[in-house]
Order: C-alpha cells, then structure tokens, then sequence
C-alpha cells in the first residue's frame, strides 16, 4: 500500500540516486511556462521514481483528504477549461458526474487527438504519463468512479509502452486496485486503443467505440455525464486538461486562476508548424497575443517564407490575417474573430499556399472522417469538396462562390455533432479573409456580373 | 485479392485469442487488432467465427471492421504506405507525395498494386506535424519526407 512515508522515501531514494538529472535547467523563452510540460525532458517517462520524486501523486494523496464536493469545488474556483477545444469547465463536469446516480461511474480520458497540427497530447504522455494517470485517478475519487479508460488514438504507437508501463507501475506501487491510501477508494485504470477514425475524438461517438460499436455519435441530451459508457454517468476529459489537475489540488484553484487570460485561466500548449523558423510545442498562458507567439516564441518565418496566415485548429478552424494578429488567445477572445482556439494547433502559411487548395484539402479530410450517420455532413461536405474542385481547377463560376456560403451555413445550422458543424469553417473564414484568392480562380474573373 | 479461407487450426487461434479476451467488457476493437495483426485485413470467415464466439451479431461485426480506416475486410499489400495528409503536411506538400505513388506503381481502386505488394492510403495527423511532412511505411515513420526521398525509402521495402 502506498503512503505519504513510502512516497517520501521514494522521493529521497531517486534524489539521491539522479537528482542532478531532475533539477537540470532548460533554457526558455522569456513568454513560456512550465506547469503542464514541468516534467518534459527532466524524467524518464518509464520510471515512476523519478515523477514521485518531482512531487508526483502528492494531488492524488491530498485528494484523499479532502471530501468530494471539496475537490469538485477546488477545480471550480480554479476555471479549468477543457483544453480539447469546446471549453467546457471541467468543475462543473465533475459535478454533474458527482450528481447522477449509478451503481458504475467511468472516467474516460480523451487521447484521440486527431486534429492535423495537434500534438500536444502526445508530448504529454510520452514524456510525463504519470500525471494524467494522477489526474484521472483525482477525478475518478471525485465523482465516485471506479474505473478510467484511456482512449488512445492508433497513430501513436510510441504512446502506447509508455502509458501500458505506467500503469502497469501504478499496480505495483499500490497506486490502482483496492483500498488505496488507506481508505475505501478504488479505481482501476484502462488502455484501449482507436483504430483510426477522427470522429471518435468526440466524446459521444468515443464512447460507442469503446463500446466496440462504429464510432457515430449519439443524440446529446442525454449526455455522457448522466449517461455515457454503458449508459452509466461518465466523464469524458482530455489529456492536456488532466495532466494540470494533480497540481490544481495540490497548490489550490488560485494558483491556477490567477495564471494568464481570467475568461480562459491557465496554460495553453501550441503546436506551432508549417512554414516557421522554430516549430515545436510552447506551453504559454493564455491571452499571449499571436503576435508575440509566431515572432518571439517561434522565431518569426522560415528563411525565404511571406507571412500570409495562421490557421487555428486545423480543418475545422479558420484564417487569421496578418492585421488580427494583435489578438490574444483563449475561448473566447478567438471566437470573436471567428476562429476556435480548439485544441490549440497553430499552422503558419506563406504566400505559395493557396488558400483554395488548402480548403479542398480540408474539405477532402472532411468528408473522408464523416461518419455518415447526419445527410448534411455525409451530403453536404461531397458537394462543398466538388465545388471548391470545380473552383481550384478554374471552371467555376462567380455564383459557385454564392453555393459554397449557402451550403456552408446549411451544414452549420443542420449537422449532427461537432464535426459537420465545424466542417465549413475554414471554407468561410477563407471566403471571408482571403476572397480574392477564390475569385481570381473563377472561370468569368473580371466579368462584369 | 481472394477470399481468404481459414483452416480449422487458425480457427482455433482465433478462438484462443477471443477468450484471452473474456475478462474484458466489450474488447471486440482489440480483438479485431489482434486478427488485422495476423492477416492485415479482417476476413469474413474470421469475422464469422468472432461473432459465434462473442455472440455478436454477425452485422454489428462487419460495421465495425469497415467503419475504421486501420481494419478493411480485403487484404492489404505487403508494404502499407500511409502519407499523412493533415493540414500542416499539406502546407509543406504532402498531397505531392501521394500524387508521385499513383502514378509511378499504377494503384488500382483499391490503392494497392495487382501484385498486391504496395498499398499507399492516405491518413491524417501522426502527431509529428512539427517535422512535416510525414509518411509511415508499415509502422516505421519518416519525416521530412520529399519527393526525391520517397522513392528511395519505398525501395527499401520492396524486396
């Protein structure tokens, strides 16, 4: 059994044996933080004794302590949102889960990052598993679950040892199973893997995959919190809003709520790829305007690149212009603009992207990962991708234009779930930002209409 | 591409394999991994014994073993190429890469070559975007992949 004098122990044990290795200083710039990625470069992902040494399952240890409105209510007061691209306040999904009644309660963590540009969940598990393992557990003790699945997406097959290891460890020290830390709370962790499709990041139509169905989404109300896995209350999270709430318990909500934008509090970790001198991961507070991101953190453009755009969260976000770059990141600020922050991903284009093949190509993603169950996704996205073909291979007509925004909005107002309600947004955000592009593509250019 | 047959010992290893499962609630999506291990796609006959042995309808299996892009019901090549085709390796050219493929090994419908050694399918996102674009070839993964390069690295497959 694990206790706060083996932890200890643990903790001096490993100290002593590579403790220069754990206290090593990266190099960061000036805008970044550390709260999310702390453990990133400094331990083995493998050894259990290096994260219990740099403070690990001490948020699981305190949780214990304290009563189940308490955590939920400590969660709350800090404004965690879900960084899986809705934001959704992750206190008040643990309430609701807390709430239901079931003789069952699951905790599902969400490790199907399927959004091109998106990387951040996998950086997290590869190097630092344990704490998601932490913040599943932590919330697995606050809505009354006794069992966590991981979902993992199949392209991540590095992930894979890494987190089947972890786990395994976490059996061995006494950290999953029965009675842990000395009380009747027992929680028992899960790894299932995807088999490669983009809608199962959506929690409802995850679940039916866990559930070894196709992945389609269900009909929300009910949702996963009153009725999910097996038709018991589930929680579903994402990797980068658990890995924060082991030190959300352990340092308390206003530590976290006083870091970065007060609508969207805490970190963000970006993606930065595409034509940048420095693409990589950056965890940096929300409201850092994008500005500062692409030319301090990332090193402005690649050599020999012109700045054209940002793309927001793959391809279901949108465009940033170059003179919206003095917008700051978080939920809302984003969407202001009409981009969704998502998950996160920035992708930098350059002026030889053409920004009608590039919404082709989105589009084509679109319609491949439609799960088929809604006719205006099914439908709809085969047309918008016939259309933006029609146009990129220069036979299209002004009034294709008029269709394409048409048949955009039809999809938004009448999609079933996420994925086709968000499908024409890069569409749109490119029609409206970047219209020239699409109009100097036209079979009748420069005809009087 | 024929139907593949099963003989009643593979039968039996798939049988094995369904009741290492038996503790697990609702597994078949490992289970269906575990067969597309052994012969890279979910044939029927497979699929008939699963759902005898799991008791699930024969159609429920089916839907599933199509739904997802890493299980098809027809076998596939020797050498699986997967070019990703998220959105930052299109920015960096990946729809090139594909387009270079088709042409040069003459892929039928199904993606695969008529001597069924290549399969080239397109995939989204491996997580690597940093480094686009990417391609895996069976699981090994490359990145900073150019035209000039692919040639070569699929070559290295090809025996």
């Amino acid at each position: 059994m694990m206790t706060e004098k083996r932890l200890a122990q643990i903790k001096e044990e490993t100290l002593a044996r590579v403790g220069d290795k754990l206290n090593v200083w990266h190099e960061l710039h000036h805008h970044e933080v550390r709260d999310k990625l702390r453990n990133v470069g400094k331990i083995d992902p493998m050894s259990i004794d290096e994260y219990i040494a740099k403070k690990g399952y001490l948020g699981i240890l305190k949780a214990t302590t304290m009563t189940k409105q308490e955590i939920i209510d400590e969660l709350k007061s800090s404004g965690l949102r879900g960084r899986g691209g809705a934001g959704f306040p992750t206190g008040l999904k643990w309430q609701f889960a807390h709430d239901a009644e079931g003789e069952q309660k699951y905790i599902i963590m969400n490790a199907d990052e399927g959004i091109p540009g998106d990387y951040m969940d996998r950086i997290i598990m590869e190097n630092d598993p344990h704490s998601v393992l932490e913040g599943m557990m932590i919330a697995g003790y606050a809505v009354g679950a006794t069992k966590g699945y991981i979902y993992l997406r199949i392209e991540y097959p590095d992930s894979k040892p890494i987190l089947e290891k972890a786990i395994q460890d976490c059996y061995e020290y006494g950290l999953l199973g029965e009675n842990l830390f000395d009380s009747d709370f027992k929680f028992d962790i899960e790894l299932r893997t995807g088999a490669g499709a983009y809608v199962c990041g959506e929690e409802t139509a995850l679940i039916e995959s866990l559930e070894g169905k196709k992945g389609q989404p269900r009909n929300k109300p009910p949702f996963p919190v009153v009725a999910g896995l097996y038709g018991m209350p589930t929680v579903v999270n994402n990797v980068e809003t658990l890995c924060i709430v082991p030190q959300i318990i352990q340092r308390g909500g206003d530590w976290y709520k006083k870091i970065g934008n007060p609508t969207t509090p805490g970190t963000k970790i970006h993606t930065i790829s595409g034509k940048i001198k420095k693409p990589g991961y950056y965890e940096l507070p929300t409201g850092t305007p994008i500005k500062t991101i692409l030319e301090d953190v990332a090193g402005g453009m690649k050599e020999g690149s012109e700045f054209k755009a940002v793309l927001f969260s793959g391809p279901s976000g949108g465009f940033l212009r170059e003179d919206e770059m003095f917008r700051r990141t978080g939920f809302d600020t984003l969407a202001m603009n009409g981009v969704q922050m998502g998950a996160g991903g920035l992708i930098i284009l350059d002026k030889s992207n053409d920004i009608v093949s590039l919404c082709r190509s989105f589009m084509k993603f679109n319609m491949k990962e439609s799960c088929g169950r809604c006719t205006p996704c099914r439908e709809g996205t085969v047309r918008m991708h016939e259309l933006l073909k029609k146009i990129e291979s220069g036979n299209g007509i002004s009034e294709d234009l008029d269709r394409l925004e048409e048949l955009s909005y039809y999809i938004i107002d009448s999609a079933f779930c996420g994925l086709g309600q968000s499908a024409p947004n890069p569409v749109l955000s490119g029609l409206d930002k970047f219209r020239f592009d699409f109009e100097s593509k036209l079979y009748n250019f420069g005809e009087d209409k | 591409m024929g139907i593949v047959k099963i003989s009643s010992k593979e039968a039996q290893v798939v049988k094995d394999l369904v009741s290492k499962y038996s503790n697990f609630e609702t597994p078949l999506i490992e289970v269906l991994h575990e067969v597309n291990r052994i012969y890279k796609c979910i044939p029927l006959a497979v699929s008939k014994i699963i759902s005898e042995e799991m008791e699930i309808p024969m159609s429920n299996i089916s839907a599933t073993a199509t739904f997802y892009d890493f299980f098809t019901e027809k076998p596939m090549g020797d050498t699986v190429i997967r070019i990703c085709e998220g959105a930052s390796c299109v920015v960096n050219g990946a729809e090139e890469l594909s387009e270079v493929l088709h042409k040069k090994y003459e892929l039928n419908e199904h993606h695969t070559t008529d001597d069924n050694k290549i399969t080239v399918e397109i995939t989204y996102c491996n997580g690597h975007c940093d480094k686009s674009p990417t391609i895996t070839v069976n699981e090994d993964l490359y990145t900073h992949v150019d035209v000039y390069e692919l040639g070569s690295i699929v070559k290295g497959y090809l025996k």
